[in-house]
């Protein structure tokens, strides 16, 4: 089934209509999901989830409006959740960010310290824009926040990753030498 | 889309990242056909609902009434809950409104929880900062955004009031005036200044009058003050640019009387760019070097002036082998700033009871004279002048013989007077509290 036909038969369909989301969309929001919560086994729960509630929710969402974005927009809210959840906060001043408590070698180690110096949001954006290429248009939709404020964020969320990698590749330069 | 070089970087370190592909259809499936997801959910959902009235009814019938203490409570560490207050208190403005949610307390320090709510447009943001605030009690004050939902919009933070008098019991108020939005903190930034290949050679130098000196602090600046007349290098002699930090340069670098001054000029239009110099060993490890400044203006004629333009920060390396060390900075650039008048009235009633003691220990450099101990932390009170790297190892130990570390003290003084606080991530007992020991001396309770 193509995107437009499934854009417009999914509010009304059923399992069928359902398989093929999984199988245009599901890859694409593992990874969006892994990307988001560096944990791939909480990724494939969040993915599961994303569509359990598409599928229970499917007469909300319009037809003809683009299934990807409100399927994006789930997963999101469903990753911001997981991690939510997985927040622990009471001030302390030597806190990290939140830690993996998996110990799967899907993501380096290093490049793990660095994503979790970001917050999950600015880590949806930096994958929604580099990875994925989505425009920032189609990015509203996702995130429902103004084209220039989603700009701004994903200037300081990439300057942030950068500073993380840098950091990162600098401690590499010193083992070196 | 065409990718810059840091996107180009983020791509390549982000395509290494492995998602195995796995059968999401088949689980999905699987879990539709069982229904064993809703049937989970809902016993996850009365047993949630039983731990949230437990903590509901151990912090007061009020807070039923209360969703955002709800919600508050959901984000902090549970065992600070039983100390909680629930506070109803709110105030809009500017379309932002903004509730004072919870609190605890003791007689010396006081914890509370608010958020902000745009109820009009989108300017709160994760990044966002309380910018002018404060407390009818207390003397130093600090704030952390802990929680932004974008759903909502609302922004949750914890401020935390240090030196006050009997706050127990006391009608607080609490005024917010402006907030600072899209505040960027750039932490461990290599400056890539190499200490070594800086002269020792006298660098020209301005005399800086104390009295056109719009801010400053450290521990050189009382003496400074005294002498009314300082030196400090003369300006835009260099400029150093620092990697991503756009708002300020180093404009001179130099030792004067065997101090390193780094004189810096702030060009943002931030309203509260601010940030610091520090030095790290080999391994990373902050020296702890604290610096003394001094903010000044200059001139169209060279001389200074009564305005903050230039902050020069002098730190004491004696002792420091500069080879080994690197300078990096801490850098905040500051955004928009949100105007509003929000204010908030209420009470604070701590729970626990307080325990004193009275002491003479020596530190070196000041003695502990007296020591209070409540449900939320130990406050030491001593004169003379603390030393930050030298921060003193707290034993709580209890009357079964268990002991309690502290690990997170905070500090500041007030004419030769020290206050620290060390502030425990649970309630303590204190009726349990058999002494306190510090570095290894035990003072026992009246």
């Amino acid at each position: 089934m193509d995107v437009d036909t499934l854009n417009n038969t999914f509010s009304t369909g059923g399992e069928y209509e359902l398989e093929c989301a999984i199988e245009l969309y599901g890859q694409p929001l593992l990874r969006y999901c892994h990307n988001i919560l560096c944990d791939y086994h909480k990724a494939q729960d969040a993915v599961q989830t994303t569509f359990i509630k598409a599928y229970n929710k499917r007469t909300s969402f319009i037809s003809g409006s683009s299934l990807s974005a409100w399927l994006y927009r789930i997963a999101y809210t469903t990753c911001m959740d997981i991690l939510r959840k997985r927040k622990f906060l009471f001030f302390v001043p030597e806190t990290k960010g939140i830690q993996s408590n998996t110990s799967a070698n899907f993501i380096n180690e290093d490049l793990k310290e660095a994503l979790l110096k970001l917050t999950g949001a600015e880590r949806a954006l930096i994958f929604s824009r580099v990875i994925d290429e989505k425009s920032y248009k189609e990015l509203e939709e996702i995130y429902r926040i103004p084209a220039n404020t989603l700009r701004k964020r994903y200037e300081r969320a990439k300057n942030k990753l950068i500073k993380a990698l840098e950091v990162e590749n600098s401690y590499y330069k010193r083992l070196e030498e | 889309m065409k990718n810059d070089y840091g996107e180009y970087i983020i791509k390549s370190r982000l395509s290494t990242i492995q998602t195995p592909e796995y059968d999401i259809s088949g689980e999905v499936h699987k879990q539709l056909k069982n229904k064993s997801y809703t049937r989970n959910s809902k016993k996850s959902l009365r047993l949630a609902t039983i731990i949230g009235i437990c903590m509901l009814l151990s912090t007061g019938v009020l807070a039923v009434t209360i969703p955002k203490f709800n919600k508050i409570i959901s984000k902090l560490n549970p065992e600070i809950v039983p100390m909680l207050q629930p506070i109803e208190s709110e105030s809009e403005q500017n379309g932002i409104k903004m509730e004072v949610v919870a609190a605890y307390n003791d007689d010396e320090m006081a914890v509370i929880y608010l958020t902000l709510q745009d109820l009009t447009q989108d300017r709160l943001s994760p990044n966002t900062n309380l910018y002018d605030y404060s407390l009818s009690e207390g003397a130093l004050f600090n704030s952390q955004i802990i929680d932004y939902d974008e759903e909502t919009k609302t922004a949750a933070f914890r401020i935390q009031a240090n030196g006050g008098e009997n706050i127990d019991g006391k009608r607080l108020v609490l005024s917010v005036k402006s907030l600072l939005s899209d505040s960027v903190v750039f932490d461990g930034v290599e400056t890539g200044v190499v200490l070594k290949d800086i002269s020792r050679n006298n660098p020209e130098t301005i005399a800086l009058n104390m009295e056109h000196v719009s801010g400053g602090g450290g521990s050189m600046f009382d003496s400074w003050e005294s002498k009314g007349n300082i030196q400090v290098l003369k300006a835009e002699q260099k400029n150093i640019k620092i990697p991503r930090i756009e708002f300020m340069y180093i404009s001179n670098i130099g030792y004067i009387d065997d101090k390193l001054h780094i004189q810096t000029r702030w060009t943002g239009e931030g309203i509260d760019d601010h940030g610091y110099f520090y030095f790290t060993d080999t391994e990373g490890n902050d020296l702890q070097i604290r610096p003394s400044t001094v903010h000044f203006g200059i001139d169209e004629l060279g001389n200074t002036m009564d305005r903050g333009d230039y902050i020069e920060y002098v730190f004491d390396l004696e002792g420091i082998d500069i080879e080994d060390i690197a300078m990096k900075g801490y850098f905040v650039s500051s955004g928009e700033q949100i105007k509003g008048n929000w204010e908030a009235k209420f009470k604070l009633q701590s729970v626990g009871q307080e325990r004193k003691a009275s002491c003479d220990l020596d530190f070196g450099t000041w003695q502990l004279n007296h020591l209070y101990a409540s449900e939320i932390g130990v406050t030491l009170l001593g004169t003379g002048e603390y030393d930050v790297s030298q921060v003193p190892k707290i034993f709580i130990n209890m009357s079964d013989g268990t002991m309690d570390e502290i690990t997170f003290i905070s500090s500041f003084t007030n004419n030769e007077r020290i206050y620290l606080k060390a502030i425990t991530d649970k309630p303590i007992d204190t009726t349990r509290i058999e002494s306190i020991s510090i570095n290894g001396d035990i003072v026992k309770f009246e």
